[in-house]
């Protein structure tokens, strides 16, 4: 068996076509992980916040193609 | 036709009467003559071919090698000098239906002749090998052995009426999968029609509108169902991987990745390309990442994460490729080939891959 991937990207329709298993929905095209309309500061707080919900879907077992997204459901 | 067809075929160590289970790891032998489901074919063929010979491997040592494997039995395939190579059915059999593909895909490139095998849709098999063979349809059981056996039959004649040079030109001759039963090879094939392209198009999209049935002339490629990896069960341990496919490349750009249509990757130093770094990728806006490539690699915060303790450690080689109208089939092959330098690595226990 393979080692998990988690996909950060801001359109998971074409990850979820192409049968990504684990897949976060990024924040937009020219920066998937990052906002630069915040403050250095805020925007890497919010690239952490990213990054954790990655790690998270990392520590999941998933049955197949699943995306999350930053909110929790 | 003047002459009988010569037919080779090839079954496992079950159909091939030798044994079950206890013998899987039989090695190649030749039978003369058609054996077990072959007598079906060659019932079926009557006076059209003759099965000249059953080629049979057993599963377990086939499925060890199949590319090596597949060699060997061309050999013996070919030294009976066939006209069309039938392997199967295989039904639902993981291992061999691998084994009939890749005899199948390994006689029909060296020896072009047309190949056709069957299968039960969720074999390995058949994903693996449906481009380089005619694989009909099948159930999950050899229940349908008569059937399967015609089917076979009928497509493998239809394949060899055909003018052979048109064939493989343009494919006029091609059988339709949905009229001959068997797993689309993705082969576009001419056709005249009477009507224009935009007749055609309207046509289908108002019989769309209406709710009616109609045929796409095109079908768009189906994707291979991958088995999810188990989750990461010590973060804290583990060793994590970045890859992204926005470009992000060592000033310079030395593996000359193209900006459109790339068919390359590298691997680079993530603290090196920190210092000096360019982007090559012309599907976004590239400035947000030029001011700060943390927006899509994020290595501020994967340092800080590892520092802390959250994970293990950050994989200093940071796995680049630049995904903009690139083919799907090149995507797949680059992400194989980057799996297998990650495997190499082996401290690696998962990646997070960054897409614009």
């Amino acid at each position: 068996m393979g080692i998990p991937v988690v996909q950060i990207t801001p359109i998971p329709n074409i990850a979820l076509m192409l049968g990504v298993n684990r897949i976060v929905q990024g924040r937009a095209v020219p920066n998937p992980v990052g906002d630069p309309s915040l403050t250095p500061e805020k925007e890497k707080e919010l690239r952490r916040k990213y990054i954790l919900r990655a790690l998270e879907l990392l520590q999941t077992d998933v049955e197949g193609p699943t995306v999350v997204t930053l909110e929790k459901d | 036709m003047a002459e009988k067809l010569r037919i080779v075929h090839y079954l496992n160590q079950f159909f091939g009467q030798v044994g079950g289970e206890e013998k899987a790891s039989t090695g190649f032998l030749v039978k003369e003559g058609p054996v077990g489901p072959g007598l079906a074919l060659q019932k079926e063929l009557g006076d059209r071919g003759q099965v000249v010979a059953t080629v049979i491997c057993g599963d377990d040592t086939f499925a060890l090698s199949p590319a090596k494997n597949a060699e060997e039995g061309l050999k013996l395939v070919a030294s009976h000098r066939p006209d069309l190579f039938f392997a199967g059915p295989a039904f639902a059999a993981g291992r061999y239906s691998i084994a009939c593909g890749a005899m199948c895909k390994a006689v029909g490139a060296e020896l072009g002749i047309p190949v056709v095998s069957g299968m039960f849709e969720e074999v390995p098999g058949m994903e693996l090998y449906r481009k380089y063979a005619f694989i009909c349809k099948t159930g999950n059981t050899a229940r349908s052995m008569p059937a399967v056996i015609r089917d076979m039959v009928r497509l493998a004649m239809r394949l060899v009426s055909g003018e052979k040079e048109m064939r493989l030109l343009t494919r006029e001759n091609l059988p339709r999968p949905d009229e001959y039963n068997y797993f689309s090879r993705n082969l576009l094939r001419n056709e005249y029609c009477e009507k224009t392209i935009a007749e055609r198009t309207v046509e289908k999209l108002l019989a769309k509108l209406r709710g009616e049935p109609f045929e796409s002339e095109v079908v768009p490629p189906r994707f291979e169902k991958v088995p999810p990896p188990p989750a990461v069960r010590d973060l804290e341990g583990a060793e994590i991987a970045l890859i992204s496919d926005g470009g992000l490349v060592p000033k310079g750009n030395p593996d000359r990745l193209a900006r459109r249509s790339n068919l390359r990757w590298g691997a680079y130093d993530i603290e090196a390309l920190r210092r000096e770094y360019e982007v090559t990728h012309a599907g976004y806006f590239n400035d947000y990442v030029l001011e700060r490539p943390d927006r899509l690699v994020p290595f501020d915060v994967m340092c800080e994460l590892a520092e802390e303790g959250k994970i293990g450690k950050l994989h200093p080689t940071f796995f680049s490729t630049s995904g903009c109208t690139t083919v799907s089939k090149r995507c797949g092959e680059m992400g194989d080939e980057i799996g297998a330098e990650i495997k190499k690595r082996e401290t690696i226990r998962a990646a997070i891959l960054t897409s614009t």
